[in-house]
């Protein structure tokens, strides 16, 4: 209990302290951000409504303290461009992302949790050099060149697929693939690496001893003490492609947060981009702080650290 | 060396088909990279025009040659400032710990759990598209990375005995830093500056993709990649080789970073 009160704090913490570096980055950095907007060849009338808009005549620290209070009755402001609430925006977009991380998250523990356990069984063999020859490939591919790729392929070649555009779920095969191939690279070393090591106990031989099936063996002792690496591994990769589907989300054209954050960071749609880019952490660190309990209930001696 | 270690020479190899033609480039190269001659465009691959021509009849073989110019320079120049700051932050951290490093480190932490894509983004809405935003952008994402892992090293190596038997002979804290813990360090400086290397290709390579880095006309990987996306299916080989490019110098010093980390046992 004393280390969940103290994982609450901590997250609490980095939150409030990501949203003031964002605060502050495109709130004092810039120097004026209605000039920044606007441009310096802005009408001076529309510069003053600007500031006015913003609230830009009032001390940045008060500021500050109305933007935090408005996050937490979950209101992030208006855009610029669109001229429409931030929040409303941000929730339309936010599934598409979601569900093309743990998708392609998904989709590369799928691939690579047969092979990898492959490898770790049969250590040694053609098999093992070949797949590991192959994943050093994986982790070298831009998951935007093999998304183009795949559209050549799937889409134009043999037509069996949408290239582009988010209209049924079948839109969200390429995209999910072009981002697991990559993670399943480093995936199979993982789950090869953690697997290899738990094999090599003496609780595996006692196991094997007392006459249980190999699948037994592997599935059920070896898979569950090599999963708090799997999952510790598969969780980053799933909180880096939060706020990193934007390639591929402008790959395949799909309307998530990626290419609301790519249009509104080029449009210095600035309080749009401090909204995304705070739900965004704030998506990561939960991801974070749920990930932190999956790994205690998989390995209770972290309990004790 | 007691085995011939194969992952750093073939990714030496690797890296080097991508980096000579990349220098070649700066002196020559078979055609002119931005000269435009549309009765040209979208030549397959032949013994003129090794790689094709691209929209505009350009030969992708000197664009792809020219387009690693400002690749490799950006990626480089962030990796290095990333870990001129990170280290020297880290190694403060590590050396002299308590208070600093916990500020450190929760700084670290927050930045950590940042992907550097949104970094540059953020940059991108202060600072404009551009190649300096993206260096800043890498350069920043990789402090972090360089500042944990000095750390770690000045942690570990700041306990061992030699380390007691500098500071006994009475030996500064800066001759200590850099004459004895530094040295012993270096190892794994090296593998992670050419595994950040690996990433840093792929982040530029990304974010001019998006068409926030290198801009028209000076060619750029990732640029190509965005300009070609539509002609694909038309011309497959304007798609394939940029990307080629890219891949294989990010798997010549992901190799690299693992022959030295095998070595470094």
């Amino acid at each position: 209990m004393r280390y969940l009160r103290d994982r609450i704090i901590s997250f609490a913490a980095t939150l409030l302290l990501i949203s003031a570096v964002t605060f502050f980055a495109v709130n004092v950095l810039p120097g004026d951000p209605a000039l920044l907007i606007l441009g310096t060849e802005g009408d001076p009338e529309r510069l003053a409504s600007l500031r006015q808009e913003l609230g830009l005549n009032q001390p940045v620290l008060i500021r500050f303290a109305g933007w935090l209070t408005g996050m937490l009755r979950g209101d992030l402001g208006r855009s610029i461009r669109y001229s429409v609430d931030i929040a409303p925006l941000i929730k339309n977009a936010l599934p598409v992302t979601l569900l093309l991380a743990v998708s392609g998250v998904g989709l590369a523990l799928l691939i690579s949790i047969p092979i990898g356990i492959g490898c770790a069984v049969r250590h040694g063999s053609l098999f093992e050099t070949l797949s590991l020859v192959m994943t050093q490939f994986g982790m070298a591919l831009p998951s935007f060149w093999l998304g183009l790729l795949l559209i050549n392929l799937f889409a134009l070649r043999l037509g069996i697929l949408p290239p582009a555009g988010y209209t049924s779920g079948a839109s969200l095969i390429l995209p999910a693939l072009a981002l697991a191939l990559p993670r399943a690279a480093v995936l199979i070393r993982v789950v090869r690496g953690s697997v290899l090591d738990a094999l090599n106990q003496d609780y595996i031989r006692t196991a094997r001893s007392k006459g249980l099936p190999q699948y037994m063996v592997l599935y059920k002792h070896a898979l569950k003490n090599a999963a708090v690496s799997i999952a510790a591994v598969s969780g980053v990769q799933l909180t880096q492609l939060l706020g990193g589907t934007i390639v591929i989300e402008q790959v395949f054209g799909l309307p998530g947060l990626g290419q609301l954050l790519l249009a509104a960071a080029l449009m210095r749609d600035l309080p749009l981009v401090q909204g995304l880019v705070v739900t965004s952490a704030a998506l990561i660190l939960a991801v974070n702080f749920g990930l932190d309990l999956v790994l205690l209930s998989l390995d209770p001696r972290l309990r004790y650290e | 060396m007691p085995r011939k270690n194969l992952p750093l020479w073939l990714g030496v190899f690797f890296a080097a088909l991508v980096l000579i033609p990349t220098i070649v480039s700066l002196f020559y190269t078979p055609f002119d990279p931005v000269a435009m001659r549309i009765e040209n465009q979208f030549q397959p691959p032949s013994s003129v025009h090794w790689f094709g021509t691209d929209q505009y009849g350009r030969d992708l073989f000197s664009r792809i040659m020219a387009g690693g110019q400002r690749s490799l320079g950006i990626s480089a120049a962030a990796v290095a400032v990333g870990m001129f700051i990170g280290g020297i932050l880290g190694a403060a951290a590590g050396y002299y710990g308590k208070r600093l490093d916990q500020l450190l480190m929760r700084l670290a932490e927050a930045f950590h759990a940042f992907p550097s894509i949104l970094l540059a983004l953020l940059a991108v809405a202060i600072l404009g598209p551009g190649e300096a935003t993206v260096l800043a952008a890498i350069a920043i994402a990789n402090i972090p990375v360089f500042m944990k892992i000095t750390r770690a090293n000045f942690m570990q190596q700041g306990k061992q005995e030699y380390v007691l038997a500098a500071r006994a002979i009475g030996a500064s804290d800066w001759r200590i830093v850099t004459r004895h813990i530094l040295p012993n360090c270096m190892r794994m400086i090296q593998v992670q500056a050419s595994a950040s290397y690996a990433a840093a290709l792929l982040a530029e390579a990304s974010l001019s993709y998006l068409g926030l880095g290198v801009q028209p006309p000076q060619p750029s990987w990732g640029r190509m990649l965005r300009e070609v996306q539509a002609f694909g299916g038309l011309a497959p080989w304007t798609v394939i080789f940029p990307g080629m490019a890219i891949a294989l110098v990010v798997l010549g010093f992901n190799l690299v970073a693992d022959g030295l980390r095998v070595k470094g046992k």
